[in-house]
Order: C-alpha cells, then sequence, then structure tokens
C-alpha cells in the first residue's frame, strides 16, 4: 500500500524532528531515513493520521536510541566536529536572523522553554502535527494535549512579552 | 481591524518559530526518495485489488442473468435456448461496458499516471470479467447438455455465438465512440443480439439443426478471434490515448 502522506513534505519534518532532538546532521538524516525504512517494512496505514503517528513513534524510539548510544559514551571526535560544522553553516543563517528583533526576540522566548515544551511547539506549530496524532503518540487524550498546548503557549508569550514583542 | 493584525502577527510569530526550529538541509534526501522503492506488489494482490473496483451492479447483472437461464433450464426445458440466447448478449454488455470505463468516462489519461499502467488495469478488469463470464457460460453448459439433448460442443458453440457477437460489436463501438454514447450504443448492440437471437429461434429453426453446426463453429471462431483483436486494440489504444 502506498503512503496516504506526502513523503517529500514528510521527510523534511520528521527529519527537523529529529536534528532537534540529537543536535546533529548526520544522524538526524539516517533516522529519518530509517524511520522511513521502518514504516514501509512494516505498517500499512490507510489514512493520513494513523501514517504520522506511527512516523513520528518510529522516529522518537530512534532519536532515544540514538541518544542513549551517546549517552552511554559512544560519543566520538566525529560528533564534535559535525556540531562544529554545523554552527558553521548557521553562522551566516544565524547572523541574517540575528538582525531581525522579531527573530531574536523568538529564539530566546523558545530558549528560555523546557525541552518537552519546545517538542511540543514543534510539532504543533512547526510541524503542523494535528491535535489528534500528538494524543496518540504523547498517549494522552487530545483534551490533555489542548490543556498542554495552552500552558506552552501561555509560557512562550510570557518569554515573547519579557523580550517586548506581545 | 485588530483581529486580523492579531492574525497577522501569529502568522508572523509561526513563521519565526519555523526559523528557530530550522535544521540545516538534508543532503541525502533526493537519492534516498529516488531510491525507495514502493513496496511491490503481487500479481494475486493486483487483481484481488481490481476485483474490488468493478462495479456491484456488473455482479448483480450476472448473477441475475444465470439465475433466470437456470431457472429457464429447470421449469421451461423447450425454452432454455430461447432464453439464453436473449440474456447472454446482456451478460456480454456488462462486461464491454465496465472493460471500457475509463475511456467512457474520459479518464483514460489521468488513470495512466497512477501507479500501476493503464494496460495493466483494463487487462486485470477484463481477465476477471472474461473468466467470471466463462464461469456462467460453463455453468449453464450442462444444463443445455441434460435438458435439451445437445452434445457438448453444440450447446457450447449455441452460448457463446451471442456472447461473442455482442463482444465483438461492443468493443468495436467502445473504441470508437465516447462518453455515454458509447453505453448506449452497447446496449443497443446487446438489445439488437438479443432479440434477433430469440427471432431466429422461431422464424428460422432450421439454423439450429445438427447440419448447421459447422457454421456456428465458424462463426465462433471468427468472432472468438475478432473479439480478441478488439480487446487488443482497446488496451493498446487506452494506453496510448
Amino acid at each position: 500500500m502506498a503512503m496516504p502522506v506526502d513523503m517529500e513534505e514528510q521527510y523534511d519534518r520528521i527529519y527537523r524532528y529529529c536534528y532537534f532532538r540529537l543536535h546533529s546532521r548526520q544522524t538526524a538524516e539516517d533516522i529519518t531515513q530509517e524511520t522511513f525504512l521502518r514504516y514501509l517494512e512494516n505498517y500499512a496505514c490507510a489514512t493520513a493520521e494513523q501514517a504520522l503517528k506511527c512516523l513520528y513513534t518510529i522516529a522518537r524510539n530512534l532519536c532515544v536510541d540514538a541518544y542513549r548510544k551517546k549517552a552511554a559514551g559512544e560519543k566520538c571526535v566525529q560528533s564534535g566536529a559535525e556540531d562544529t560544522a554545523r554552527e558553521g553553516e548557521f553562522a551566516q543563517t544565524d547572523r541574517m536572523e540575528e538582525q531581525l528583533v522579531t527573530g531574536m526576540a523568538v529564539r530566546a522566548a523558545v530558549a528560555a522553554l523546557a525541552q518537552d515544551e519546545q517538542e511540543i511547539l514543534l510539532l504543533r506549530f512547526v510541524n503542523e502535527v494535528p491535535a489528534g496524532t500528538l494524543a496518540q503518540l504523547y498517549g494522552i487524550s487530545r483534551f490533555a494535549v489542548y490543556r498542554r498546548l495552552a500552558a506552552v503557549t501561555k509560557k512562550f508569550r510570557e518569554a515573547l512579552s519579557r523580550e517586548g514583542l506581545e | 481591524m485588530r483581529r486580523a493584525r492579531r492574525r497577522e502577527r501569529q502568522k508572523r510569530l509561526q513563521q519565526e518559530l519555523k526559523h528557530v526550529f530550522e535544521a540545516p538541509e538534508p543532503l541525502r534526501k533526493r537519492a534516498f526518495l529516488r531510491a525507495l522503492e514502493q513496496p511491490a506488489m503481487s500479481t494475486p494482490a493486483f487483481v484481488a485489488a481490481q476485483l474490488g473496483y468493478i462495479r456491484r451492479w456488473v455482479w448483480a447483472v450476472s448473477t441475475l442473468i444465470f439465475a433466470v437461464c437456470a431457472t429457464a433450464a429447470l421449469w421451461l426445458p423447450a425454452q432454455m435456448l430461447w432464453v439464453v440466447s436473449a440474456f447472454v448478449p446482456l451478460l456480454s454488455l456488462t462486461a464491454v461496458t465496465e472493460s471500457g470505463r475509463s475511456v467512457q468516462y474520459e479518464m483514460a489519461e489521468l488513470e495512466m499516471a497512477t501507479r500501476f499502467s493503464l494496460r495493466s488495469v483494463i487487462l486485470a478488469r477484463m481477465g476477471i470479467l472474461g473468466l467470471e463470464n466463462l464461469a456462467l457460460l460453463a455453468g449453464l453448459l450442462p444444463a443445455g447438455v441434460c435438458r435439451m439433448g445437445f452434445g457438448v460442443a453444440q450447446a457450447g458453440v449455441y452460448l457463446l455465438l451471442p456472447y461473442l457477437l455482442t463482444a465483438f460489436a461492443g468493443l468495436w463501438a467502445v473504441r470508437r465512440l465516447r462518453g455515454r454514447e458509447s453505453v448506449y450504443c452497447c446496449a443497443g448492440i446487446a438489445a439488437c443480439v438479443s432479440v434477433l437471437s430469440a427471432a431466429l429461434q422461431g422464424s428460422a429453426p432450421q439454423l439450429f439443426e445438427r447440419s448447421a453446426l459447422v457454421w456456428w463453429a465458424a462463426g465462433v471462431l471468427v468472432l472468438g478471434a475478432g473479439t480478441a483483436g478488439q480487446c487488443v486494440r482497446l488496451v493498446r489504444e487506452s494506453a496510448a490515448a
């Protein structure tokens, strides 16, 4: 069965999610590809919602595995070199973004959030994952997702107003 | 006004969030997506999938025709040949109109852009319908042999000739005409063959004597070859449309 979602679009989103979790371009891309391969081998979802849930679940588990391996002492020199390279690649983009006051304020406001709060913000507002899929992904009710989103949004807005934006 | 400004601010914030979470360009995306083959589908799975696309009324009409012919064989053995000759062209009509559906609804171009080639889809559907019709005719054959005292070959040609005549003329019409016109034309052909077959039973009984069997067999061979040719042309023309 073909995938009920646009693979090209979802590749970017899953990759962005993995990169957010791991901060490594190489590992994020490896995990993104592994996610799609595992999905195609083991799942045949009929709806886009089910497919998204499967993709994010696989990606999250693979990210956790990669993180554990890294934490267990397998962090090698390559990782450090990779991060340096990444910083170099982003330097130009960062310089451009930092010229914009809004961009700086948003960045600071995001940084003020906890990791799990940043994750839900990324999934809902950047990757545009539906609330129903988030509920399945986190194993909570849809109302709980809305409550968590409202709390995170409130905290984010407060941080923005501290930066003088809202 | 305030709401519009707020919405615009929300949009800008969302854009900024996207920048904040932006990841560096993936390097191997194109190659991966290109190399990633669609999961293969076996032939039986493909045929089974096509089975679902054949409309329910086709199965319903086929079952009804078989039921009518079987009832005639049981209760009106003297009229069986008349009934079968009259109804078998309708069986052919269902198969022809269903096989030419992409052409009739002018969807051939769109279907060609899908995962499976239009050629394989039409061939699969034709194969399914052909087998189903063949099974129905084979089911009627023993009734013709037992109840009317015909030989197997005789009953076979009496069943096949009106079927093949309708299929041949119907496929020809589907290839020449587009849209609803082809359906009406096929229905007209089926009705003509049906009435003609039934009328010949009463007006020309000499056609159904053993001596005329060779002509029936020749007709079946010629029309069989012609129908096969029309099928090949329909598939080829649909795929090249």
